[in-house]
């Protein structure tokens, strides 16, 4: 025999459901459990939606009328995500031929494939969160919440796997490495932020962290290639925190302030 | 082409053409399109017990935001998702300034803060739904209106509230479960009565 609860679930799992849909041991259930009948009865009085008042309708269009022009729609999230993965390997490339990736001769192929791989899967990740998050009623592929915390933590666990960590490297160069990283973070997180700028994000300031989690990732990719001091301390505390914290914050803070301009109330 | 009055069912197909006429700024979509969402959205407003007196207000206010951001539609997309996390937003947005307001007022008077109590309380003549909906919780609430009152599907109420479907199933779940309960209150006391 069927519990309140399983029909309760039921139903709730099933909005839309007829009489003649419902399934046997349901429809038994309604019958001699009198407070589940009744919540069933409930769930189908329609509630009908009210008649507008005279005028709130013409009102309406008539503000809308006033500046109707046609539109330019958004890129799909495949168009943007495409452009992303083109900003971020240009900015690579330049990094590439401006510095020249010093690290890649000592780094082994383990390293450059894991951290190469964690990199990619993360700048993957926040494109794609971003493209949902820039517009209203998209379907998010995971919580960007999470994802915000996860990528500095899951990072730091393979950077501190791969490489020994030898604290008294701790202050050497850490500025040039965090000012160098920044630099070819801010094309990309500028690149991202006006795409922000363009669209209606009903969060803006985590859209813009979002945003500033590809650019700091781009940052990290290009200080990790350069920089020759291979210890998890140093790649930890200014390639990763460093960076990734300053574009994050600044990501957030930029975002809220673009990205509200569809939804504030004056508009 | 698909033409809207109040009473119409809401069809995401034909909704869905009127609004990428309505970016192309054809003027008779646009028309249509405020007169088929409309209702709708005065509804999910008026639910709110903190939100139903400036219903009107906000549904004009709702408009003007989709208005402004009706670029971002995007046509291969479901358009009821969009319009409600639209909607949800604005209403968000009022009840925060409610928020504000009475929280300034309580510290001003008190006797206020009983009328908001009492506002916020709704008595139970009857089964009636809307009056039963108003004991849910906001999140609660407005999940049971998107599904009643436009039809949409669960997956489509998941992203208007920037949720999962499991999420919605839960909070559907919650509620029922909370209406069951009152129902079942409601029989004991007028068997008690009788």
């Amino acid at each position: 025999m069927s519990s309140c609860k399983e029909v309760v679930r039921y139903l709730a799992e099933h909005p839309h459901s007829k009489e003649t849909s419902l399934p046997g041991w349901v429809r038994d259930h309604l019958r001699w459990c009198q407070p589940c009948r009744q919540l069933w009865h409930l769930l189908q009085v329609p509630l009908r939606s009210p008649a507008l008042p005279n005028g709130l309708s013409e009102s309406i269009t008539r503000q809308i009328m006033a500046n109707l022009k046609p539109v330019r729609v958004i890129p799909s999230p495949q168009t943007l995500a495409l452009i992303f993965t083109g900003v971020f390997l240009l900015m690579i490339s330049a990094g590439g031929l401006l510095l020249g990736y010093k690290a890649l001769a000592s780094l082994t192929i383990w390293q450059i494939v894991i951290i190469g791989l964690t990199s990619i899967g993360a700048i993957a990740l926040a494109t794609m969160l971003f493209t949902k998050l820039i517009v209203p009623g998209d379907r998010l592929p995971l919580n960007p919440y999470w994802f915000l915390i996860m990528v500095p933590v899951l990072l730091s666990v393979v950077v501190r796997w791969l490489f020994p960590w030898r604290g008294h490297l701790f202050a050497t160069s850490q500025w040039s490495c965090v000012l160098l990283a920044l630099a070819f973070s801010a094309p990309a997180g500028i690149f991202a932020l006006w795409i922000l700028h363009r669209a209606a994000p009903l969060s803006a300031g985590l859209a813009g962290a979002i945003a500033g989690t590809f650019a700091g990732m781009v940052g990290f990719s290009v200080a990790t290639l350069h920089c020759t001091i291979l210890t998890s301390c140093h790649i930890l505390s200014w390639h990763l925190i460093a960076t990734l914290g300053i574009s994050i914050g600044l990501g957030a803070v930029l975002g809220r302030t673009l990205g509200q301009r569809y939804f504030s109330r004056s508009g | 082409m698909p033409e809207y009055t109040q009473s119409s069912e809401l069809n995401e197909e034909g909704l869905r053409e009127l609004m990428i006429r309505y970016q192309q700024a054809d003027a008779n979509a646009a028309n249509q399109l405020v007169a088929a969402l409309s209702p709708a959205l005065l509804r999910f407003f008026a639910a709110n017990p903190y939100t139903r007196d400036h219903a009107e207000d906000l549904l004009q206010e709702c408009w003007m935001r989709i208005h402004r951001a009706r670029h971002t539609y995007r046509p291969s997309e479901p358009l009821l998702p969009w319009v409600f996390a639209i909607a949800r937003h604005t209403k968000v947005d009022a009840l925060r300034r409610s928020h504000r307001t009475n929280s300034r007022e309580v510290e001003l008077s008190d006797f206020h803060q009983a009328t908001i109590g009492v506002e916020a309380k709704p008595h139970y003549a009857d089964y009636d739904l809307q009056r039963l909906l108003a004991e849910l919780p906001e999140s609660q609430r407005e999940v049971i209106i998107m599904l009643k009152v436009s039809g949409m599907s669960l997956e489509e109420v998941a992203r208007a509230t920037s949720t999962t479907v499991g999420a919605v199933k839960q909070k559907a779940h919650r509620a029922y479960r909370k209406l069951r309960r009152i129902l079942e209150e409601r029989m004991n006391s007028q068997g008690t009565n009788t």
